[in-house]
């Protein structure tokens, strides 16, 4: 078994119309092992955009400070909010800063830009950004998500149409990950709010 | 002369550590007790896996099988765009397997040589379930030296009901109402979970009868997404529908050819 | 003067007769002829090179589980008592869920089940193997065999096969002349009796709950729910197991299978028990 299903742990974020959602599971495992239910995998970096962490966690948690701190240098010098292209920018530099003992961890990014334009983009260890207009999947259950999602995705989705189909395709790749699920959260994030629901999934 | 011991002692470090786990990798892979005779031994590779992924789906009253047609080799090369991975062996069973295309061959001949026996001993044809157990049989005799295959078997059975059966391998065999296997199993599988099983709705919904219609538009999104993201998936749906007591209909659909 | 064949016993009519002896008395050894490997490559080694999880999901072979068994005695008159065998229903590749919906608890004659742990393949057909000879041994000794003797069978054939790699854990269950009785038998060749056993990747999840509530003397109905609640909880801790829960009671008159529950709502039903909110709540 990798290191990058050792907690397993999925996160996926779908583009809409003036809206994105961003998804994960809640399990944290040791190995074969379930150790907790209630493992936040996506956090929030400004009121719209969100970073999902998925991978080996103990790492997850180290960048996701080292992002934080890095979002309140640029919003304490820049004195705006930290657009979400601009922070995948960061992230991808600060992954690749570690090229040669890189974090265990894949960070996705999901969130509005000034312009209400949805931008979602994930990466791979190092920080090699990819930012499609339609979905993109992390972690153990990524086969899986890409797989459904494609099917599920379609041109401009309401947020309540984006949010079923992300819900949906989440639960469905559970079903056939061992390695996540435990109950997903999912979060819509669209110009004027960000709405918040946990999912009942299967408990095995 | 001025150093920075402290960079040269981390370096050193870095150097001696890189050094010992080429050792380790080289000793592991040619340990000293074993000759080179060994060595290559060990390195036999007799598969080579030629991608591609195939899809089964059975209803009340009919069975539709599908796979795709292309053939690669180490997921680069693409070796032909219309390799057969469905045999129909008779009126009322069809084998589609994937993997090692070698392997392929020899299943189905192996299986098409024991129905030729079976029905020169009892002047009838094989029955999907009794060929099922035939077929698991004889993935595992090969135990020790398996065939690189994901074999799905399908048909009608003696009630006129479809059936799909499974297999790994080395012959775990499973009866399911639908199966895939192959490259991209991952991802047809949870697709056909969500639609077909409705293991995502919650109780109290109307689930949506399984009809042949929609079990052959529902095979054709899996396989159009599939061949989307999995790069040894393409060129063309090879279809194959089984319904009771008529014949079988063979169609091909066109599919991402990139 | 290299091989013999019956041309040879001609001469002496008491070897003759002992050789048709052997071949209608005894059924014939489950003696299978694999195909083999080249000469010199190892098949253990073999395997791992090409079907582990180096492999694609697709190729790795199906395995993980859960199962337990145990005796109990009935605690009132109106119940039964026997043996619980409970079992999920999950196969793995790796972290990929193959199958959700395996029947882990195969029928060998009418009174005896085996369990599936390990290896799926290897357990379905050796256990076939095993059922095969139990049916002869009774159309041959006319009367039906112990429990004793099928798992002594089954591990003596896993034996003959110790070291080639196979991977089963079993657990031959079931009601004979001398009573409830289990024996766990696994591919290193091991065979032990037991009282509460459990095999797999979740099982000491469940011994956990076994050795909390098993008590010997039982209701038929506490039996079975703990039965449930032992698989439940390790599916709920242990990533390889999953799916639903089938199980099966042993009672001294017949061989009862009950309908398969879903182990997912079994939790959920705990919660509610308990009284526990276990919905996750975001806080920012």
């Amino acid at each position: 078994m990798s290191i990058m299903s050792y907690t397993g742990g999925t996160v996926v974020a779908m583009a809409g119309d003036e809206c994105v959602c961003i998804a994960s599971d809640l399990r944290i495992g040791e190995q074969m092992t379930t150790i907790a239910t209630d493992q936040k995998k996506v956090h929030k970096v400004t009121d719209k955009v969100y970073v999902g962490l998925a991978g080996f966690q103990s790492d997850a948690r180290t960048v996701l400070e080292k992002i934080m701190f890095r979002k309140n240098l640029y919003e304490l010098r820049e004195n705006r909010n930290i657009k979400p292209q601009v922070l995948s920018e960061m992230i991808s530099n600060l992954a690749y800063q570690h090229r040669f003992g890189s974090y265990f961890t894949e960070p996705l990014v999901a969130g509005l830009d000034d312009t209400n334009k949805p931008y979602i983009c994930c990466m791979d260890t190092i920080g090699c950004v990819s930012a499609p207009r339609d979905f993109v999947a992390v972690g153990t259950g990524q086969e899986y998500l890409l797989g459904v999602c494609e099917n599920f995705w379609r041109e401009n989705m309401k947020p309540d149409e984006l949010f079923e189909a992300t819900a949906q395709s989440i639960l469905s790749c559970l079903e056939r990950d061992a390695a996540s699920g435990w109950g997903a959260v999912v979060y819509t994030i669209t110009k004027d709010k960000v709405n918040v629901s946990t999912i009942k999934a299967r408990m095995d | 002369m001025t150093s920075f011991t402290g960079i040269t002692a981390v370096a050193n470090a870095t150097n001696e550590m890189a050094m010992f786990k080429q050792a380790m990798k080289e000793v592991a892979a040619h340990p000293e007790w074993m000759s080179s005779r060994q060595i290559e031994r060990q390195r036999w590779n007799p598969y080579s896996m030629e991608g591609g992924s195939t899809c089964a789906i059975s209803g009340e009253n009919f069975a539709i099988v599908a796979s795709d047609t292309r053939m690669t080799q180490n997921d680069i090369n693409i070796l032909t765009r219309d390799a057969e991975k469905i045999q129909i062996l008779n009126d009322n069973i069809i084998l589609t397997t994937s993997g090692f295309y070698g392997d392929v061959l020899q299943l189905k001949k192996v299986l098409q040589s024991r129905l030729h026996k079976y029905r020169f001993d009892y002047r009838s044809d094989m029955s999907v379930d009794l060929c099922a157990e035939l077929l698991s049989r004889n993935l595992y005799y090969r135990r020790f030296f398996p065939y690189y295959t994901g074999a799905i078997l399908a048909g009608i059975d003696e009630h006129g009901k479809g059936a799909v059966f499974s297999y790994d391998p080395i012959g775990c065999i499973e009866r399911l109402g639908y199966s895939a296997s192959g490259a991209a199993e991952p991802m047809i599988i949870p697709f056909l979970d969500c639609q077909i099983g409705h293991v995502t709705l919650s109780e109290g919904y109307e689930r949506p009868e399984l009809t042949l219609d929609r079990a052959i538009s529902l095979m054709k999104d899996s396989f159009r997404g599939a061949a989307e993201r999995e790069i040894s998936t393409g060129d063309k749906i090879h279809l194959v529908i089984a319904e009771a007591g008529k014949p079988v209909v063979v169609k091909f659909l066109p599919l991402r050819e990139d | 003067m290299w091989g013999e064949t019956f041309d040879d016993f001609e001469n002496d009519e008491g070897e003759m007769a002992m050789a048709k002896q052997n071949l209608i008395a005894e059924p014939a050894r489950a003696d299978f002829t694999f195909a083999k490997l080249p000469l010199g490559i190892q098949p253990v080694d073999f395997m791992k090179t090409h079907f582990a999880e180096t492999a694609g999901k697709s190729m790795q072979f199906r395995k993980g589980t859960t199962t337990l068994a145990f005796v109990y005695e009935p605690a009132t008159p109106a119940d039964k008592g026997g043996i619980i065998v409970a079992v999920d229903s999950r196969a793995s590749s790796g972290e990929y869920i193959s199958s959700k919906s395996v029947m882990k608890i195969l029928d060998i004659g009418d009174r005896m089940v085996a369990t599936m742990a390990g290896g799926a393949a290897d357990c379905q057909f050796w256990t076939r193997i095993v059922a095969k000879y139990c049916t002869l041994y009774e159309l041959r000794e006319k009367t039906s065999i112990t429990v004793s003797a099928a798992s002594k069978y089954f591990a003596n054939t896993l034996y003959g096969y110790r070291g080639q790699g196979l991977s089963v854990g079993s657990m031959v269950a079931g009601y004979d002349k001398k009573g409830p009785q289990i024996f766990k038998v696994d591919s290193e060749g091991d065979r032990c009796q037991l009282k509460v056993c459990s095999v797999g990747s979740g099982s000491l999840n469940a011994y956990g709950i076994l050795d909390n509530h098993y008590k010997p003397k039982m209701t038929d109905d506490e039996a079975r729910k703990l039965g449930l609640r032992a698989i439940m909880h390790a599916t709920y801790r242990d990533s390889g197991s999953g799916g639903v829960c089938n199980l099966c009671h042993i009672t001294p008159t017949e061989k009862i299978r009950l309908p398969p529950m879903d182990v997912s709502k079994l939790w959920y039903e705990f919660a509610d028990e308990l009284g526990r909110d276990i919905t996750y709540n975001p806080v920012e």
